[in-house]
């Protein structure tokens, strides 16, 4: 969690319960300047699903059939519910019957990396760090994580902790600053939205 | 002329000492008792005790029917920083507001009447909101956090006291009077109806507290402190800000302010009057039967490691992200649902625009879904064992604890 606190305007978290009432009078629009022409788009054909089958039950029944979205983050999934919940079990049961759980998972977004763990002594520390301190244009952490077999992120903690890493990173910094000089205005906009997005995504809006 | 009887002013509300005293100067400011120097005379108990003729207690409220005082020693006419508790009786405006809000009939109207006088009105204790309020505070904060620890065991404390803000900040009460119907009276003085909010209104363009003196009751007070949210829990109010050490009462507040003590100081009043129960009750009717959209007051730094360091915590596997689906890879505006797994159970997704986003928005799905547990809506909370009906038919059953936000 993010360590201060969140302000928002209270008006548009706390409402009262009649508020709803005024955002569903928001006037309907017609894009088509005919009553046909309208009638005819919203013709469409209903999803397969909404469809009688052969399968589907001979008498009058209800269809549940709600549109794909997001799930809610009020739904807790099973893992999460805490073991002394009595609504775990029978959730567990639910799911089970209903979302049997999948032999083959969907492809990870990254593959992951199989780099062996405490596998690097002192020596090799200080070989790391030697390197840097002389050629920090060649030595990048990319370089050195596959130069000794271990994870880019190893490489910046043992670099954190030498100490001889500032010289570097300022020198990296001003020479993003140079490249952001450059920058004409659409691509700096570009840039500016990108960074609101990650934003608004951290808050989840 | 006309005589005033103290003794039948709002009797309960009158401590036993200021009831046995015939006549006392409480009501005046002390500069107009500074000044008024026959009438504070008339009025003190001491020169009552010399002269025990019932002339003393007589309020002289015309300048003319004194011949024994000439025009230049008589002092101006003292008039009430607020309405006379005798007002309220007569007052169509707070009978109304009595019966709007469905406030026992055991709270009497003298009493409604004085929760609408702030202390920057009346500065006499007896007379304004100040001690109702700050019972009143109390027994709502108390209500709407063990509310709140129940129904979300999970909330980290950062959330935790957003949502108090939110249900029970100054903000909010203004919100909640003004549906109420309680207007504000331009000025305070003895002639306000009484049934209209009294305070000193804060000047446009000014800022509240800003000359105030005295810093805060904080033993870090250099603005170099860092400020954790653990000493916040310590040191802090209800809502993780700071208390002023020092704060003049007849400082001019913003209405906000003044709104939200007056609906304290019911809640107090209630709570004096009827009982716990009764207030408790009020504050579930006006308080916690707001909505609050909980999910949207969560905010997070790095929520991809937040989450590994929670699975790690809770002995779950170590998260990975996969590609539920995706559209458009190579177009201008790609779609990409991604979802977290951890073994096979899925704990949340999320699309975005792009892998990364995609995989941050599921992080922060799965993080609010493991924060926003909630063990049902109706949740028992200490307090329904106090009343006779929930502790007599079963027992308390322990509420969920958890551990603790995750820690990174």
């Amino acid at each position: 969690m993010d360590a201060r606190l969140i302000r928002r305007p209270v008006l548009n978290l706390v409402s009262g319960r009649g508020q709803f009432l005024l955002t569903s009078t928001t006037p309907s629009r017609r894009h088509e300047s005919s009553y046909r022409r309208s009638k005819q788009r919203l013709n469409v054909k209903p999803d397969s699903s909404f469809l009688l089958s052969n399968e589907s039950p001979q008498q009058n029944h209800i269809i549940f059939n709600p549109p794909a979205a997001a799930p809610s983050v009020l739904n807790t999934p099973l893992k999460f519910l805490p073991k002394e919940d009595k609504r775990a079990q029978r959730l567990a049961a639910t799911q089970a019957k209903l979302t049997p759980k999948p032999s083959r998972l969907p492809p990870p977004v990254k593959p992951p990396q199989r780099v062996p763990h405490h596998h690097l002594s002192d020596t090799d520390i200080a070989e790391i760090q030697r390197l840097r301190r002389e050629e920090p244009d060649k030595w990048t952490s990319l370089k050195l994580g596959k130069k000794f077999n271990c994870s880019s992120m190893f490489i910046t903690i043992c670099l954190s902790q030498a100490g001889a890493d500032h010289g570097w990173r300022d020198q990296k910094k001003t020479r993003l600053e140079d490249i952001k000089e450059r920058w004409g205005p659409r691509r700096r906009m570009a840039h500016e939205d990108k960074l609101k997005r990650m934003q608004m995504a951290l808050r989840d809006e | 002329m006309k005589r005033l009887r103290i003794e039948r002013w709002s009797g309960q509300l009158l401590t036993p000492r200021t009831r046995t005293r015939t006549i006392q100067p409480c009501c005046l400011r002390q500069q107009q008792q500074k000044l008024a120097s026959y009438t504070a005379r008339s009025y003190s108990s001491s020169s009552a005790a010399k002269h025990p003729s019932p002339d003393d207690e007589l309020v002289f409220e015309d300048e003319g029917e004194h011949p024994e005082l000439s025009a230049s020693d008589y002092p101006s006419i003292p008039s009430y920083p607020s309405p006379l508790p005798s007002a309220a009786l007569e007052s169509a405006k707070l009978a109304a507001l009595h019966a709007r809000l469905g406030i026992p009939k055991k709270l009497p109207l003298q009493t409604m009447a004085r929760t609408l006088v702030d202390p920057s009105a009346d500065p006499h204790k007896h007379f304004n909101n100040a001690s109702l309020a700050q019972l009143g505070g109390s027994i709502m904060s108390y209500h709407v956090s063990e509310w709140l620890l129940c129904t979300y065991p999970r909330l980290p404390m950062t959330v935790l006291f957003a949502a108090q803000y939110a249900y029970s900040g100054p903000k909010t009460l203004q919100l909640v009077a003004r549906e109420w119907g309680v207007e504000t009276a331009a000025a305070p003085g003895e002639e306000v109806d009484p049934g209209l909010l009294q305070f000193s209104k804060l000047e446009p363009g000014t800022k509240y507290g800003a000359n105030r003196e005295g810093g805060t009751v904080r033993p870090d007070s250099r603005s170099y402190y860092r400020r954790g949210i653990s000493s916040r829990v310590v040191y802090d109010d209800e809502f993780g800000d700071a208390i002023p050490k020092l704060k003049d009462q007849n400082e001019p507040l913003p209405a906000e302010l003044a709104y939200s003590n007056f609906v304290k100081a019911v809640i107090g009043a209630i709570y004096l009057h009827s009982g716990a129960e009764p207030a408790k009750t009020f504050v579930k009717r006006h308080i916690l039967s707001r909505h609050l959209a909980m999910p949207g007051l969560f905010q997070f730094k790095l929520p991809v490691r937040e989450l590994s360091r929670l699975c790690n915590r809770e002995g779950f596997e170590y998260p990975v992200a996969r590609i539920l689906s995706e559209t458009g890879r190579l177009s201008r505006h790609p779609v990409f649902v991604v979802g977290i797994y951890s073994g096979k159970d899925k704990l949340g997704e999320g699309s975005g625009p792009s892998l990364q986003e995609a995989k941050t928005r599921a992080c922060v799905a799965s993080l609010k879904a493991w924060y926003l547990y909630s063990p049902g809506k109706d949740v028992p909370v200490p307090s329904d064992m106090e009343s006779g009906k929930g502790a007599g038919e079963r027992g308390w059953e322990p509420v969920h604890i958890d551990m603790g936000e995750v820690i990174h």
